[in-house]
């Protein structure tokens, strides 16, 4: 790890919900932005820049989201740059913090999500509409659709099955109950999943995410200057990489498959080989993987080095990312249960700073030292990796 | 308490999308029956639909190059839910390698009796055989094929 | 704190009205040309930083079906949604901290598949109590040059004229054997406040340009050139009179009113590298409805 290395004092989250009809955009980035101030116990005046992140702005409905909520994050007179890499939006921008400081560019980064998917009437058909509009929208590829087809190749490579996805979904449920923050707090049942409506076969409603609306923001610093609060967490690893575009030019070759994404994969070594993390399965103490699908969460663990190939249902079969197992995934109840696309990236990396700070509440796994947060655009296109730890070295 | 008002708002933005001779090359070959893809000599991928550079080698492609009309289902789902401007539900969206690419290309599978949709039809497995059929009346877009069980 | 970035190489497809092909292949064509101009093969890049506009490139996520063009495939990506000239700050940042040893940075821009380009920037406007007015969005520069002459100010500024380009320079480690013998030394970057008007409209500039100044150490009274990029409806006068320089120093795209979009200060920049640097230059943009979200590089020779 570099010797400059950046740290997390503080993060700060809307309660995610449909719609918030109470507030306007900028209001709830201000929401956000007053509770990461706070749990850092900084002032707006210690922040040097500013980086905001929010995806597709066909959501909110207003072109350059950054300016419109710019007296919200009290990005007046600072440097202020808006970051969108689709869903991995929330990662790609907290990168892009640590970057800044890690250059020596800026001391202290403020860094916003935000996004309304509840403006507009049909998110799918905006997601639509993120495909080739040469050879992709006509045949109806939208979010749904292609990750159904992961799913059709995750069946053929690994043998999964709609247990083992409906397991994962409670799992997920679950521990969004024990989440204020949640979108979702559903008790559900394994039978519950599998009789959920049809979506695209083999997706079933409860395998996926909802639409939410919210926002998320974390104060990030120097390193000299982290020494002088008592609750960190150390930024001590990132990466990000990204696939080519089109699904049937990844589908499978001689190394690889859609059904694991390899592009998690590059971002993770590259944050592992930062980190100095060898053995992610014993070294890791949380994930806060971006799964918004069931399935998905699955393939990751193998494109995480959780799992060895094709093995990952064997996490899912000994109950290993449950809280309370081995290695817990998403012990906020994750994508599946709040999924505010442009700040949900930033949402696993809070989550995953403030379980190794101890102050994750009823979801706090025990000891954590050090996470993985990840995020994921596209249809398993980009990618980001961060580990984060309560030590800096 | 105040109630909450929207204020209601759309946007309407024309595009002209540019697609360049490659790809304009494989909307004329559907007119002819015919699907082009396009080669790669650096790396050897026969990309369909065709593509003028390559961007895993990051060298442009060296030809536009015919490939079969047979291949193989290399991905697949049946669409239940209705969205926005999709044909009726249950359909089937499927990713098939043709004879002699080695990427696939997504369409739609006719020709399968889909059910309700909650299972898979022995057709759509995965490497189950299946073909291109064009259209009669060819619009120059990607629906002017797609796809149906078997061998031609 | 000093940070010096190599530049090994750019490249530029010259704006102008149709640049014929389809965006990758614009995109393509500047990015692996500055590699070539550089010296530096693909499997030698880290990583990409871009800048663009969604509603510009006519897709929701544009770089999610254009990333291959940029060379980003099996690196790391970053993206931002300002002009260029922040995805060139937030690149040297990248390599600043050690991520990455060479990056490409690129923007583009094709506004020849936009059927009304002048339609997006009132698609800025807060929809409740800006754009139901339906005024033109020009008005929020009027309004606040009205407020900071004391004067009435018409909104009748001549249209921009729509323009295709394609720009990418690739930046490296000080001390990589493919750097040349410029650096980018200097970085800045302010934001004003939005819509409202209430303080100089250049005042962002202003302060982006202090700032990258500061950061390089470099007076104004050193800075022999400065190139700006979009500030359309701003005169090379005011500039001037704004940063303390002659106004012989400024340099502009010709035309002024060419709309370049993202790529606006990208283009700029490889502007100022094709005339030659002859000592500290200044690159700078300003963009938004107020020009309120302004940035500024210094170029300097080793």
């Amino acid at each position: 790890m570099t010797s400059n290395a950046a740290a997390i004092l503080g993060f700060g989250q809307t309660k995610f919900r449909t719609v918030r009809e109470d507030v306007s955009g900028p209001e709830l980035v201000f929401e956000a932005v007053s509770a990461a101030l706070a749990d850092s116990q900084m002032d707006i005046n210690d922040i040097d820049a500013v980086v905001f992140a929010s995806a597709p702005e066909v959501f909110e409905g207003v072109y350059e989201p950054d300016r419109w909520s710019i007296e919200a994050f009290g990005g007046v007179g600072k440097p202020v740059v808006r970051v969108h890499t689709g869903g991995a939006t929330g990662g790609s921008a907290a990168i892009a913090g640590a970057r800044l400081i890690e250059s020596g560019l800026y001391e202290t980064v403020l860094v916003v999500g935000l996004q309304r998917t509840s403006e507009t009437p049909d998110a799918q058909a905006v997601f639509t509409t993120i495909f080739d509009p040469i050879f992709e929208q006509d045949v109806q590829l939208n979010v749904i659709t292609g990750i159904a087809l992961v799913a059709s190749r995750q069946m053929e490579y690994f043998g999964l099955t709609e247990d083992h996805m409906a397991w994962v979904s409670k799992k997920n449920f679950d521990n969004a109950l024990l989440n204020p923050f949640a979108h979702l707090h559903k008790n559900i049942t394994i039978e519950d999943v599998k009789n959920s409506r049809p979506l695209a076969w083999p997706l079933r409603l409860l395998h996926t995410c909802p639409r939410s609306d919210g926002a998320a923001a974390v104060v990030m610093t120097s390193g000299a200057n982290a020494k002088r609060h008592k609750s960190v967490a150390w930024m001590r690893g990132a990466g990000h990489a990204t696939d080519v575009y089109r699904i049937g030019d990844r589908i499978k070759d001689a190394d690889s498959d859609l059904a694991i994404p390899r592009a998690l994969g590059w971002a993770c070594d590259d944050a592992y080989r930062e980190a100095g993390i060898t053995d992610p399965l014993n070294q890791l103490d949380v994930v806060e993987v971006y799964a918004p699908f069931a399935n998905l969460e699955i393939g990751y663990y193998e494109s995480m080095g959780l799992a060895p190939s094709g093995r990952g249902i064997e996490l899912v079969e000994t109950g290993a990312t449950a809280l309370g197992g081995k290695i817990p995934v998403v012990p906020s109840g994750g994508c599946m249960t709040a999924n505010p696309i442009g700040a949900t990236g930033l949402v696993r990396f809070g989550e995953a700073a403030l379980q190794v700070m101890g102050r994750a509440g009823d979801h706090q796994v025990d000891g954590a030292r050090v996470a993985l947060a990840t995020a994921c655009g596209g249809i398993d296109q980009f990618y980001t990796a961060a580990v984060l730890a309560s030590d800096p070295e | 308490m105040t109630e909450t008002v929207r204020i209601p708002g759309e946007w309407h933005i024309g595009y002209q999308y540019t697609i360049g001779t490659f790809a304009s090359a494989f909307f004329d070959g559907l007119r002819k029956g015919e699907i082009w893809g396009s080669l790669c000599e650096q790396n050897g991928e026969v990309a369909v639909p065709p593509k003028s550079f390559n961007e895993q080698a990051f060298v442009p492609t060296d030809k536009l190059v015919q490939v079969g009309l047979n291949g193989t289902i290399q991905a697949v789902t049946i669409v239940t839910a209705p969205f926005a401007g999709s044909p009726d539900v249950p359909y089937a969206v499927i990713y098939v390698k043709l004879d002699g690419a080695t990427s696939s290309i997504a369409n739609y599978m006719h020709g399968v009796d889909l059910g309700d949709g909650t299972t898979l039809p022995d057709a759509l497995s995965i490497e189950s055989p299946v073909h291109a059929v064009f259209s009669p009346e060819p619009e120059g877009r990607v629906t002017d094929f797609w796809f149906e069980p078997g061998v031609a | 704190m000093a940070l010096k970035i190599g530049i090994a190489g750019w490249s530029l497809l010259p704006p102008s009205a149709e640049i014929p092909g389809a965006l990758d292949e614009l995109i393509y064509s500047s990015t692996s040309q500055a590699l070539v101009d550089a010296g530096i093969t693909i499997a030698e890049i880290d990583g990409v930083c871009m800048a663009s506009s969604d509603l510009n490139d006519g897709r929701a996520i544009s770089t999610m079906t254009l990333t291959g063009s940029t060379g980003s495939f099996h690196k790391s990506e970053m993206r931002v949604c300002n002009d260029a000239l922040a995805a060139v700050w937030m690149g040297a940042a990248e390599v600043g901290s050690g991520a990455a040893q060479t990056l490409i940075v690129c923007a583009w821009n094709k506004f020849s598949d936009v059927v009304d380009p002048a339609a997006i920037p009132a698609l800025a406007l807060e929809p409740s109590m800006h754009r139901s007015l339906k005024y033109h969005p020009d008005a929020i520069l009027s309004l606040r040059e009205s407020q900071e002459s004391g004067t009435i100010v018409l909104t009748d500024a001549a249209p921009l004229q729509p323009n295709d380009t394609a720009a990418a320079v690739v930046i490296t480690t000080d001390g990589h054997p493919k750097a040349g013998d410029l650096v980018l030394s200097g970085f800045g970057s302010s934001t004003g406040p939005y819509l409202r008007p209430g303080e100089p409209v250049l005042k962002p500039t202003q302060s982006a340009v202090a700032a990258a100044l500061k950061f390089a150490a470099v007076p104004i009274s050193d800075v022999r050139r400065i190139f700006v990029g979009g500030l359309h409806r701003i005169s090379s006068a005011d500039i001037a009179e704004a940063l303390s320089v002659p106004e012989s120093s400024i340099v502009r795209e010709d035309p002024q009113t060419a709309d370049l979009g993202y790529a606006a200060g990208l283009v700029a920049l490889v502007h100022a590298l094709e005339l030659g640097i002859d000592g500290p230059t200044l690159v700078i943009s300003a963009a938004g409805l107020g020009v309120e979200s302004a940035n500024a590089v210094l170029v300097e020779m080793k």
